[in-house]
């Protein structure tokens, strides 16, 4: 069996675990208004990624590798995700562990930014708003790559009008490390956790870029950002900054595919 | 380990969330915060070159804490040449004892800030053998006043704001004095000052310890130390064992490192001792005991360092040059502060607090709050990956059966569903070939 021309989203049934089934649903309707072709996994697992951080490394590599192979035997072109976790497990979490991936592993806004270049842009309806561009921890400073950050920002300065600002920590100013090292963390463990300092310390997270930038949008490629930014700033009752992911707002944007 | 381990987890967690609710603490650590996102912006834009020279630093430290045992050796023989005696505790014990029989009883004891000694517990051991001991740095006068432990590695009362140190020394030292900080610096130099001339003992740390010229290096900015370790009569050194490093140029470049990232431009003094006080002024004839201290003393302190620097993960935690860098970056840290941590403040404080044998269950919650967000991280100047020590250590900690319960069971249903899961879709994948 092989779907090697197919791409495998993956991450719906987090998605629903945690309420975020709009972005769920966002990603595949983009997919589809772009005449991507893809598939999903029936069942679907879930949130194994993120067991081997919470102390339980063994039993998830063992699990794991049972996927590992299984997605031998599908065989699609690759995995792409709205779930940033994952493609920081699939790539340099595992590979710590000492596996490789069967395939490769992409954050969903970097499929389509590589899809776009491949196969050509669509066009974009405008939207003239400020946007504080999240980049995710786990595709960022903690895999300390720029690829993924890089096609972000290239995929987002597609749409017109849309104005994006970025982290001011102190070495961003003056250079020394790229805005992706210094973005903010969405802290969504912590909201699992300890729900009653989660959104306090988020809040604070932000602050300085906040205050400095002003912006209208927070946009994000990691869906369980999302779902930490909006719960935080429902509690914190931050009312003037919308959360949105990347599906979203390229749902709402692409107009026109070739 | 508690009668009903499960329990722990609540108890750890409420007391965060009721620093961070009703205390004023996250506000006097936002005050910090944006100071010294001010001041590390000015390092770096003077001195473009502090990562190359962490980069540095980073190669030392790890050749250092590869050849720990050695270096313990060298620079024991190195202290003793020097004409100061050199002691390896291996215990906190051991070293609070070694200190206390050099201390006596009865005496006037003057600290500098050391995490070391807070680690062992030092000040409140010289206290019980009836001496009066007094830290020197403001910091630590103001925590030793509170009764509270430091909740940063440089800065131990960073949770205070000035409204409360005025109130606290007019408790405590019955002066009456406005929250305005230059006043109250002033207090404590008028009674400190008093302290300094008088005391029989002066007792510091290290932030660096020189193998082949056997010398003790400290950085500060109060003089404090210049006056602990060159007033009193009687000077010892308490340091752990893996603040040395082969050359007195590496111990160097491991201050200037240290500084820069604490957000000095330039502390306002570096002191490197030797020996104690000497003279060769009467016919060339060294004599010891001149102007300064008669005798010197260095303690070097094991208690799980050197059993630590083996592990292939943790060992890294020994590179740390509690620059405490890292806590000003940390998501947790800027609402509890110090509180976030055991014996050591912070992330990093944790893996510390662990292998010098703090409290398991206090650990393994704090563990928890970690988000594994990376800035630690990517702040600390020699890249200590204090994230994967954290998930190293939860994992050690679960073996050992200290897990809080909502972890375990979000793990075990996690794990348990999606065994089922990949079963089935084993299944159908199986199918669909059959098909």
């Amino acid at each position: 069996m092989s779907q090697e021309d197919k791409v495998l989203y993956y991450g719906s049934a987090y998605l629903r675990k945690i309420g975020m089934q709009e972005i769920d649903e966002a990603s595949k309707k983009l997919l589809n208004k772009l005449g991507i072709n893809y598939m999903t996994l029936d069942p679907e697992p879930f949130g194994l990624e993120w067991i081997p951080g919470l102390g339980y490394p063994e039993k998830s590599l063992a699990l794991m590798k049972k996927f590992n192979e299984l997605l031998k035997k599908i065989n699609p072109c690759c995995v792409a995700s709205p779930l940033d976790g994952v493609i920081y497990m699939w790539n340099a979490g595992l590979e710590s562990m000492g596996l490789e991936p069967a395939v490769r592993f992409t954050d969903f806004s970097n499929f389509l930014y590589d899809w776009f270049m491949e196969r050509g842009k669509p066009e974009f309806n405008e939207y003239s708003k400020k946007a504080y561009l999240h980049y995710p921890c786990c595709i960022g400073r903690k895999l300390g790559k720029g690829i993924y950050a890089e096609k972000i920002l290239a995929l987002l300065k597609m749409i017109p009008g849309l104005v994006i600002v970025e982290t001011v920590h102190p070495d961003v100013q003056i250079g020394l490390r790229p805005p992706w090292a210094w973005s903010p963390c969405a802290l969504s463990s912590m909201q699992i956790l300890f729900p009653e300092l989660h959104s306090r310390a988020l809040v604070e997270e932000l602050r300085f870029d906040f205050e400095a930038h002003k912006p209208e949008v927070l946009v994000t490629p990691c869906a369980r950002a999302v779902w930490s930014f909006r719960n935080a700033f429902e509690k914190e009752n931050v009312k003037d900054v919308e959360v949105i992911h990347i599906s979203e707002l390229l749902l709402k944007t692409v107009r026109w595919v070739s | 380990m508690n009668d009903d381990p499960e329990d722990f987890f609540p108890k750890y967690k409420e007391e965060l969330v009721k620093i961070a609710s009703e205390t004023d603490i996250p506000e006097a650590v936002k005050r910090s915060v944006t100071a010294y996102r001010v001041n590390i912006l000015k390092v770096f834009k003077s001195f473009p070159d502090s990562l190359q020279l962490a980069e540095e630093v980073r190669r030392i430290k790890e050749y250092s804490i590869n050849h720990i045992k050695e270096l313990v050796e060298e620079a024991c023989e190195s202290f003793e040449r020097n004409k100061a005696s050199c002691y390896l505790a291996k215990t906190a014990k051991e070293a609070n004892e070694i200190v206390g029989d050099l201390v006596g009883s009865g005496k006037l004891v003057v600290k500098a800030k050391s995490m070391v000694t807070e680690e062992i517990g030092l000040r409140e051991y010289l206290q019980e053998l009836g001496n009066e001991v007094w830290e020197t740095d403001l910091g630590e006068l103001i925590i030793q006043l509170a009764g509270e432990r430091p909740t940063h590695l440089i800065y131990p009362s960073i949770h205070m704001t000035r409204e409360r140190v005025a109130k606290l020394f007019k408790e405590k030292l019955g002066v009456e004095v406005e929250p305005d900080i230059s006043k109250l610096v002033a207090t404590a130099r008028r009674f400190l000052r008093d302290k300094l001339v008088k005391a029989d003992v002066g007792i510091s740390g290290a932030n660096a310890v020189a193998a082949d010229s056997g010398s003790i290096l400290t950085i500060e900015n109060e003089s404090n130390i210049r006056l602990s370790t060159a007033l009193p009569p009687k000077y010892i050194a308490v340091t752990g064992v893996e603040k040395i490093v082969p050359k007195l140029r590496d111990a160097l470049t491991v201050l200037e490192a240290t500084w820069r990232f604490i957000g000095y431009p330039a502390p306002s003094y570096v002191n490197m001792i030797f020996s104690a006080s000497k003279t060769g002024d009467i016919e060339n004839t060294v004599t010891y005991g001149a102007q300064g201290p008669k005798e010197m003393h260095v303690v070097l302190v094991d208690n799980g360092r050197i059993e630590v620097a083996k592990h292939p993960v943790l060992k890294e935690s020994l590179y740390c040059l509690k620059c405490g860098a890292c806590m000003f970056e940390c998501p947790i840290f800027t609402l509890v502060a110090g509180n976030y941590g055991d014996k050591y403040p912070g992330g990093i404080g944790l893996i510390w607090s662990y292998f010098t044998g703090g409290n398991k269950e206090r650990i393994t919650s704090m563990l928890y709050a970690c988000a594994l967000c990376y800035r630690c991280k990517e702040r600390c100047p020699l890249k200590i990956d204090t994230p994967r020590m954290i998930t190293t250590l939860r994992s050690m900690l679960v073996k050992e059966g200290y897990v809080p319960p909502q972890v375990r069971e979000i793990a075990e249903e996690t794990l348990e569903a999606n065994e089922k899961i990949l079963e089935e879709l084993e299944k159908n994948i199986q199918k669909n070939e059959r098909k």
